[in-house]
């Protein structure tokens, strides 16, 4: 049962720091059902990035507490897994070599961790690319070769950091779309961040409305768009009343975020 | 894919027509040497194959030269690998400690905005005339670039890096081995080259002032006795050692410029 729980998280950046003083998130409490998919959408600067930090025990929460699988996190664990907005594809490992990284470190054998490199490999649409160079990838292989690097260790609970932020719309429909497959096959429990708000609704069971600075619940949506989805989803009546309901909880957010 | 393969072609064609031209440069340089030597006459400036006459015969036929070069090979490795440990703990060090570097890093680039040789001096009177005083000059001259060069390195790894080997819980020894290692790589061949350059440049230094040894002992020695044969021909062997090892560091450059898209700044040094 890898749910996750968060009891009143906030987080101020330290004075002596570089964002000195500020408070990122404040008093954030949610909770994440096992194989369940929540998305969070916020404005520019909501500490949407910082509560997934705390999440994936990369930075300490000032207060509150966050639980996985009912164990306080404290740390970094193996049990989950973090994809980050930023290219984070090793340059100088192929494809195949980048994949298999964490199981490397982790002591797992050749035999079994190119077996299972390969697997994900192809679940990830990158089969015949495993001997490649990340420069000679686009955009969008690069992050399927970092989503694939996570879903190897096969982690109960997939962090994701607006993973497709990078990327042209076409990509990160596409993406989001293998994304929704590849969740099904898995059944992890997913927390992802991301600043559009079509995204959340055709990939989330719930998306979770975040305030301005300092980040807070406005409130959680439901959706209730029966899976499997695909991307006819999209221009539905229900997709269309969904996004509109989210932009109208995120609009005067978004507006109170650019008079900062 | 096929961009791919296109671009390979394409490099390995541009990278012979590179090394056809380096070539032809050689031999341009070589003809030039003989012309100027055609001009002035063999007694004023002694031609290529006089030269290399003279080089093999003192390394190989009558060795008159080989116990020397021995010598200077012994404080070129010694002064290089002091070099690059201190360098590279320096630079590693200061590259990853940000209030280390506030402190130290104008201190670093101002000592090597020095000449050198000024403090020869110092250098001859702590270790006198042996070749613990070449390997020391040697490696005081090397030390800078490599420190230099390895501490911009370590500052530029992506912090992405970073947070994917915490994420993936690697131990302090897998980071260095693993992502701080690669990441530095391509700076730290150029700080390797430049650190070899220099170590090389103050052991002749040191020799070519004071010492028991060397080639540079034996080239002071034929300027001072004028003999133009010994200082082309002594000049000529420091000359293709110097070559031959910056070939190396060049050919490892190239692989991982074309193997990993890794190009190579060296800007500022």
């Amino acid at each position: 049962m890898a749910t996750i729980e968060l009891e009143d998280v906030s987080k101020t950046y330290d004075a002596n720091k570089r964002d000195s003083g500020v408070e990122a998130v404040r008093n954030v409490s949610m909770h994440v059902g096992s194989g369940e998919f929540v998305s969070i959408v916020g404005p520019t600067g909501c500490g949407k990035s910082t509560l997934m930090e705390i999440v994936a025990g990369l930075t300490d929460p000032t207060a509150g507490e966050v639980t996985i699988a009912g164990e306080p996190v404290t740390g970094p664990r193996r049990d989950v897994g973090v994809v980050f907005q930023k290219d984070s594809t090793f340059p100088w490992r192929t494809v195949l070599e980048n994949v298999e990284f964490g199981l490397q470190m982790h002591g797992v054998t050749f035999d079994e961790r190119r077996e299972r490199s390969r697997d994900v490999i192809e679940l990830v649409g990158l089969s015949g690319f495993e001997d490649t160079y990340p420069n000679e990838l686009s955009g969008g292989m690069r992050q399927r070769v970092a989503i694939a690097r996570t879903l190897v260790m096969n982690p109960a609970v997939m962090l994701m950091d607006e993973p497709f932020g990078a990327l042209d719309e076409q990509t990160r429909i596409m993406l989001g779309d293998e994304l929704l497959s590849i969740a099904a096959k898995t059944e992890q429990t997913t927390l992802f961040i991301t600043h559009s708000i079509n995204e959340a609704i055709h990939l989330s069971d719930r998306v979770v409305v975040m305030s301005a600075r300092p980040g807070q619940i406005k409130e959680t949506v439901g959706v209730d768009i029966p899976r499997p989805r695909s991307t006819d989803v999209f221009g539905s009546e229900r997709f269309n009343d969904l996004s509109e309901r989210v932009w109208e909880l995120l609009k005067p957010e978004a507006e109170s975020g650019l008079q900062r | 894919m096929m961009a791919a393969a296109h671009d390979t072609r394409r490099q390995s064609f541009v990278l012979s027509y590179r090394n056809a031209s380096r070539i032809g440069a050689v031999v341009l340089l070589l003809l030039g040497w003989r012309a100027l030597t055609a001009l002035v006459g063999a007694a004023v400036l002694p031609g290529p194959v006089e030269t290399v006459g003279v080089a093999t015969e003192g390394i190989i036929v009558e060795g008159w030269m080989l116990a020397n070069f021995v010598n200077t090979l012994a404080a070129l490795l010694g002064s290089f690998l002091v070099a690059v440990g201190v360098g590279g703990v320096i630079g590693i060090v200061l590259g990853s400690r940000e209030s280390l570097r506030a402190v130290f890093e104008p201190f670093l680039l101002n000592t090597y905005a020095v000449p050198k040789i000024i403090l020869f001096p110092v250098f001859l009177f702590i270790f006198q005339f042996g070749i613990d005083q070449k390997i020391a000059f040697g490696a005081f001259h090397g030390t800078f670039p490599m420190a230099i060069i390895l501490m911009n390195a370590v500052r530029e790894i992506p912090d992405i890096h970073r947070d994917v080997a915490r994420s993936l819980q690697l131990s302090r020894w897998q980071n260095v081995r693993y992502v701080v290692l690669p990441s530095v790589l391509a700076p730290l061949i150029v700080g390797l080259r430049f650190a070899f350059n220099l170590s090389f440049l103050g052991v002749i230094l040191s020799e070519l002032f004071a010492a028991r040894s060397g080639l540079g002992l034996i080239l002071q020695n034929a300027l001072g006795s004028v003999n133009r044969p010994y200082i082309m021909g002594v000049t000529f062997v420091i000359v293709v050692i110097a070559l031959l090892v910056n070939f190396v560091f060049y050919g490892v450059q190239r692989y991982l410029e074309f193997n990993w898209g890794i190009s190579v700044d060296e800007g500022g040094m």
